[in-house]
């Protein structure tokens, strides 16, 4: 039964592989590091934040999927554990930040806030010790979150009862409320407070949503790679990729849905405080980015996606699952650069931290995934669909 | 021109009806229906039935949905009755978003509604299917596959014998009209299931 997975040998590869291209990509960015100290942590911002929304996303999807027990969710649960229990690493990888947050954060210059009223009066929750301190805290609360879905979901695999299911489950209920309030707290600080004379309370919900978006685009991908695994040879269907499919389509229509709120709220407002955020974002060349970030993050995936035929076949879901994953990018970058710097630029270390997380990301994601074979070895989900055929409108993949 | 409806086959478990299904579809014939307790989804296939025109219905209905919603707003605010709120332009297209998004998603749900229902052929108010008396047991725990007797290859000797190389529990002829009708006595009268022999 638990004979190893088929992949084993390209996992091994390209966690090694991963490993090399990360550390090589931190090694080039390090000399960034000492020529534009800046540069280097405006672009680490991006990079890291990128890569921390995908771990903490992970986990958070994985929670939602023992919650509403899709049948879809099965399937993808290894990957979301894999890609969660990447949060301690970002636990580490935090620490450049921290160290640059004058550099970064205005309310952090402390002859910034000086000369500002409203940063004084912000400085109570804006300040260099609380900031650390949530900040750490939040990726405490989320490793340990990613640790504990990992454990008992292996001791469910040892146990096979049902009660070991249902323990996954009543966790992911109040574990979903945290995760929802650090996300929305976390973007508040990490990305919102960068102007700190702006404030905008659906922003968390805009982050945590893209942040469910990419992990679901992610397993998507993934899933499509190592579909011909033997653990999935008749449980892994057509059918699995079409609810993929329509998560997708749910998550780029409700990002679309907060994206659009906080615009308008704020367009119609009109508001000193308020407009600069967008009045920045849309003109220096940052508009043109906008409208490609709202062209391949709503419209091509929202009319690829309304077509069954597009998301019943591995290969085009796994296609707009990239665009919505690079789209991502694109929107972290549009949040965060224009902060810096009022026309579009682009700098090699956005590339190189990029690669450089992300190689380190995936070595240990995959390094995490070869661990076990790549279905629960028990579910109480899989058990319900053997009884007949369920799926059999479903092409094998 | 007999007054039969069909012949309806009739199994205990949805595994059997799917395989039957296949083999009727493979056997060439188009005009079948199949009834289950549940929904059984691989049965649209098995059956070779395409898929629905409803999804490009509800899309029209969407995209109507929209042009009225936004024309509504456009038309109204900014030229019949312009009116200069707040010095926004007077085609304020952000702020018609959300009336915009609202029509399109009740146009496409009334689509939906009311498009499935004609698609499907409702209200319909007499099924012959249900003249025969073990089709009650379709809502309960039988599934039952339908060969309807317009089909062009329908024969009553031949479909018969087809339908028992199925293994069905039984088989039924299903009469076109209620009540006791002499025609169906005729048809059936030598037609032998199993060890039963008709007597109707």
């Amino acid at each position: 039964m638990t004979q190893p997975s088929k992949f084993l040998p390209q996992f091994e590869k390209y966690q090694r592989l991963a490993l090399i291209i990360g550390v090589v990509g931190l090694l080039i960015s390090a000399i960034g590091l000492f020529t534009n100290n800046d540069q280097f942590l405006q672009s680490y911002l991006v990079s890291y934040v990128f890569w921390m929304q995908l771990s903490v996303g992970c986990a958070f999807v994985l929670a939602i999927q023992y919650l509403v027990s899709g049948r879809w969710g099965v399937v993808i649960q290894r990957i979301l554990e894999a890609g969660g229990f990447t949060l301690p690493l970002m636990l580490i990888l935090i620490v450049p930040v921290l160290l640059g947050l004058p550099t970064l954060y205005e309310w952090a210059r402390p002859e910034a806030v000086a000369h500002d009223a409203l940063l004084q009066h912000k400085a109570p929750y804006l300040n260099v010790p609380f900031f650390t301190f949530r900040v750490l805290g939040y990726l405490v609360i989320w490793s340990a979150i990613a640790y504990l879905q990992r454990k008992w979901s292996y001791r469910r695999d040892t146990l096979r009862t049902e009660e070991s299911h249902i323990r996954l489950k009543n966790f992911s209920g109040p574990i979903s409320v945290v995760l929802g309030l650090t996300v929305t707290f976390a973007s508040f600080d990490l990305m919102m407070s960068l102007d700190a004379q702006w404030y905008s309370t659906i922003f968390g919900i805009i982050f945590g949503v893209g942040a469910g978006a990419a992990a679901f685009a992610f397993a998507t991908i993934i899933l499509a790679l190592v579909r011909e695994d033997h653990v999935f040879s008749g449980k892994l269907t057509s059918l699995q990729f079409n609810d993929l499919g329509n998560f997708l389509l749910t998550m780029v229509m409700l990002w679309a849905y907060m994206e659009l709120s906080q615009f308008l709220i704020i367009w119609l407002g009109n508001l000193k405080e308020e407009i600069p955020w967008y009045l920045l974002r849309t003109s220096g060349g940052w508009g043109g980015m906008g409208i490609i970030l709202v062209a391949f993050n709503f419209v091509v995936p929202f009319f690829f996606l309304l077509l069954r035929e597009n998301k019943r076949r591995y290969g085009r879901v796994a296609a707009i699952a990239w665009i919505i994953i690079v789209a991502r990018y694109i929107e972290l970058y549009w949040f965060i650069a224009p902060t810096f710097s009022p026309t579009l630029t682009f700098h090699w270390l956005d590339l190189t931290l990029l690669v450089g997380i992300g190689g380190i990301w995936m070595s240990l994601f995959l390094w995490q995934l070869k661990q076990k074979p790549l279905l629960p070895e028990y579910d109480p989900r899989m058990e319900e669909e053997s009884s007949y055929e369920h799926a059999a409108t479903a092409e094998a993949v | 021109m007999t007054k039969l409806y069909g012949l309806l086959a009739e199994f205990d478990q949805p595994q059997p009806l799917l395989d039957a299904a296949r083999a009727a579809k493979e056997a060439g014939y188009k005009k079948m229906e199949a009834y289950t307790p549940f929904p059984v989804d691989a049965l649209n296939d098995a059956l070779g039935r395409k898929d629905s025109k409803l999804p490009f219905v509800v899309f029209l209905g969407g995209v109507f949905g929209g042009i009225v919603g936004f024309g509504m707003q456009y038309l109204s605010m900014g030229v019949w009755y312009p009116l200069n709120i707040g010095g926004k332009p007077l085609n304020s297209w952000p702020a018609w978003i959300p009336i915009t998004f609202e029509m399109i998603v009740l146009m496409a749900a009334f689509t939906a509604v009311f498009g499935m229902l004609m698609l499907n052929g409702l209200p319909e108010l007499y099924h012959p299917v249900f003249n025969a008396p073990e089709f009650a047991r379709a809502s309960s725990d039988r599934f039952f596959l339908c060969i309807e007797a317009d089909d062009p290859q329908f024969d009553l000797d031949s479909t018969r014998r087809f339908l028992e190389t199925l293994n069905p529990e039984n088989i039924t002829a299903v009469n076109r009209s209620q009540g006791d009708d002499p025609t169906r006595k005729k048809v059936l009268s030598d037609i032998h299931i199993g060890t039963e022999k008709w007597e109707i």
